[in-house]
């Protein structure tokens, strides 16, 4: 009864106390909710980021989706001074939360070749599908930068806030892709889906 | 409406709010001796306390200042949260006193800013690293609800003010933490300020209010501002100033007056940049405006006399 009276004798007051808490409060069910509700990607998701190794092998590498098999492909250097360019290749599985890189063995140098592709052995018997919306309607974010809002816009005391990298579905939630070297604004290339063997 | 009433629409207002009577106020009016003896201590205890707080507040900050650096960190916390909560209790002490009454305002103050700098202290010192803004939503946290809760036992206006502040500063901690957008923030926290400053125009804390008016007003209409900045309902910014204008009379204060006329003022100048730069009618058309406006509010101030205020007298 008293709180109720309080309530009508300074409902202005109030209101003012519990605007801010409603919004904050919404924000937390829209960001909580929606993530309860949606399932988790049920494919890995297979991605490159540019590798920092000084590497002086004869060729550059980056990997293709070719017939549905991932390839690393070894094009010859034009110069050969400087480390090649060179990208690594990780998998982020959401049913596990894990990533994993994949090191593979490539050869020392492709000869006379131009240009020389290189079947991933890890998923020769998976097929890989390069569409960008996998079946289960999850796409892969890239991280970015974002305004810390109004505490640093206004005081001057907030910094520009990385936003996760992850894997984000058609109807708004979104699986965070863990923090690891290489996962960076601007250095995750997406390749594509890692279905299983057989698929058409 | 003249200045005349106008002046006693006020007295009105605050004889409402400190619950005074007629004959408190004609008792207080007709011993003019009294009255002037009041006024005369009131300034002279106000401007020694304001003055001690002053130079309490210089020392602490000049000793800190000269041997920061060759303090460990158990008494870097010591002397930033340990002097402001020292300088709680004396200010609670000194509420209960007359006589010293008037030494708590600047106490309080000291308290808030030394307690909430030592809280940041304490964490920079103990933490192991982790978000800036968690450490700045606990000290807010903290200091909101030690300021309101003071404030609830001792309805005291400084405490009135430094609960809004750092309860201000709570929200807009926990909104950047959660990454809601600014503009939304900005609007949200602007509409809350709005209505706490109108709850203390209403309270014995009226002081305050113009200065939250302000910053509410002005976050209100900026966020606004840059929603609907380029979009087909930017003209309805115009229609929030004028919104703020009539609210500055309900409200009666004169910075919200201030806030929405500039605000209508510099929309009218970008306006006109933006669609009549060159154009010569313009400038016209705005004046001709102004003036039906005038005819406007003096037709308005009649019907009120003639039909308004006569139908509620009878």
């Amino acid at each position: 009864m008293a709180v109720s009276n309080f309530i009508k004798k300074n409902f202005v007051l109030v209101l003012g106390i519990a605007l801010p808490a409603l919004l904050v409060a919404g924000f937390m069910l829209t960001a909580a909710v929606p993530q309860k509700l949606g399932p988790k990607p049920q494919y890995p998701v297979i991605y490159s980021t540019y590798s920092g190794a000084q590497d002086n092998v004869p060729y550059n590498v980056e990997y293709i989706v070719k017939e549905d098999k991932l390839y690393a492909r070894l094009t010859a250097r034009a110069e050969q001074y400087g480390s090649a360019s060179r990208r690594d290749i990780y998998t982020f599985d959401a049913q596990k939360g894990a990533v994993t890189k994949i090191d593979i063995t490539l050869p020392n140098d492709i000869g006379d070749d131009k240009r020389r592709d290189v079947l991933v052995p890890e998923f020769a018997n998976n097929t890989i599908d390069k569409s960008s919306k996998s079946t289960d309607g999850y796409t892969l974010e890239n991280g970015s930068y974002r305004s810390r809002g109004l505490m640093g816009e206004f005081f001057g005391v907030g910094r520009s806030r990385y936003l996760d990298t992850g894997l984000r579905h058609e109807n708004g939630w979104m699986y965070a892709i863990p923090d690891h070297t290489g996962n960076y604004y601007g250095n995750i290339e997406f390749i594509g889906w890692v279905m299983p063997a057989g698929t058409p | 409406m003249t200045s005349r009433q106008d002046a006693l629409q006020e007295i009105l207002s605050i004889a409402q709010v400190h619950n005074l009577t007629a004959t408190d106020i004609v008792h207080a009016m007709s011993d003019k001796q009294e009255a002037a003896l009041q006024e005369s201590s009131g300034i002279l205890s106000r401007l020694f306390g304001y003055v001690g707080g002053i130079l309490i507040f210089a020392g602490i900050c000049v000793f800190i200042g000269q041997f920061w650096s060759d303090f460990n960190g158990a008494t870097q916390i010591l002397v930033s949260l340990g002097t402001g909560f020292c300088a709680y209790l004396l200010a609670l002490a000194a509420c209960d006193h007359d006589k010293l009454d008037r030494a708590a305002t600047p106490l309080f103050l000291i308290a808030a800013l030394f307690q909430s700098a030592g809280i940041l202290v304490m964490l920079d010192v103990m933490s192991r690293g982790g978000d800036p803004l968690h450490g700045a939503l606990f000290m807010t946290a903290v200091m909101t609800l030690q300021q309101g809760l003071t404030f609830w036992v001792k309805r005291r206006t400084t405490l009135a003010f430094t609960t809004t502040f750092f309860g201000l500063g709570f929200y807009v901690t926990l909104m950047a933490i959660w990454e809601i957008d600014s503009q939304l923030t900005a609007l949200c926290l602007g509409a809350s300020l709005m209505c706490v400053s109108w709850a203390m125009s209403q309270s014995p804390h009226r002081a305050i209010s113009a200065f939250w008016y302000f910053f509410g007003s002005l976050l209100t209409l900026a966020a606004y501002a840059d929603m609907v900045e380029k979009t087909p309902v930017e003209p309805t910014f115009l229609g929030l100033c004028a919104f703020f204008i009539f609210l500055s009379t309900k409200a009666r204060s004169r910075t919200l007056l201030l806030v929405g006329t500039l605000a209508m003022l510099c929309y009218i100048g970008y306006f006109t940049g933006k669609h009549f730069n060159d154009s010569s009618e313009w400038p016209i058309v705005l004046i001709l405006i102004g003036m039906a406006f005038f005819g406007l509010g003096a037709l308005a101030l009649r019907l009120n006399a003639k039909y308004i205020r006569g139908q509620s007298a009878a």
